[in-house]
């Protein structure tokens, strides 16, 4: 999902409602304030001894540490509500941080999430990075015809949308071999 | 990683998986 076309007040609105309060509060609470930072387009991060570690993470917010000329997090913790269904945005975008980190910096980034949430993302990346495991194939109906006065031969392969290929007689009969 | 090798979400994602509460940590997978 995209947020190209939002308003500076509708990103700052994102920005507000994205956040778990109560998960920001507790963040807080054990962090100075002025530690963390607040992203443009929803979540925030902390500079620590092993690099910057981002709470949330909603579309295009590689965007937001390009245009603050922050290093790009490798480290992410994913909110325990992935999707925001008020706003309907993703809160757990993690395709382009992980292209990001993996092509242009050869690096892994670190989901710090549950179980469940593993099983979730993992299900998601299969699909949209290789495709799917297996997917049906729908049997084929083969039907050879010939007619010997024109030595040609039809055959007719029904599938969704029925088609006609007409062949020589000996490529018939090697198909049949 | 080889140039002929296909990438897989194991290349690029690292999961620290906690439990539910945030306190325990469970696993850490894919040290590649």
């Amino acid at each position: 999902m995209s947020c190209s076309g939002c308003t500076t007040e509708h990103l700052e609105k994102i920005r507000q409602n994205s956040f778990n309060a109560k998960a920001n509060k507790d963040l807080k609470e054990k962090l100075s304030v002025d530690k963390i930072i607040n992203l443009k387009r929803g979540g925030c991060f902390v500079n620590t001894a092993a690099g910057p570690v981002q709470f949330g993470m909603p579309p295009e917010t590689v965007k937001d540490h390009m245009t603050m000329g922050c290093e790009v997090p490798t480290h992410y913790i994913l909110p325990t509500n992935r999707f925001h269904k008020r706003l309907g945005i993703n809160v757990a975008e993690f395709e382009f941080p992980a292209y990001f980190n993996f092509f242009l910096r050869k690096k892994q980034i670190n989901l710090i999430c549950t179980k469940e949430a593993e099983e979730a993302i993992r299900i998601v990346f299969q699909e949209t990075l290789i495709g799917p495991k297996e997917h049906p194939v729908k049997k084929t109906l083969i039907y050879i015809s010939y007619s010997s006065s024109l030595q040609t031969s039809s055959i007719i392969l029904m599938t969704n949308q029925p088609s006609l290929i007409s062949l020589k007689k000996d490529l018939i009969l090697l198909l049949i071999l | 990683m080889k140039p002929s090798e296909l990438v897989t979400i194991d290349h690029l994602i690292r999961f620290t998986i906690f439990d539910e509460d945030g306190k325990t940590l469970l696993k850490t997978t894919n040290l590649i």
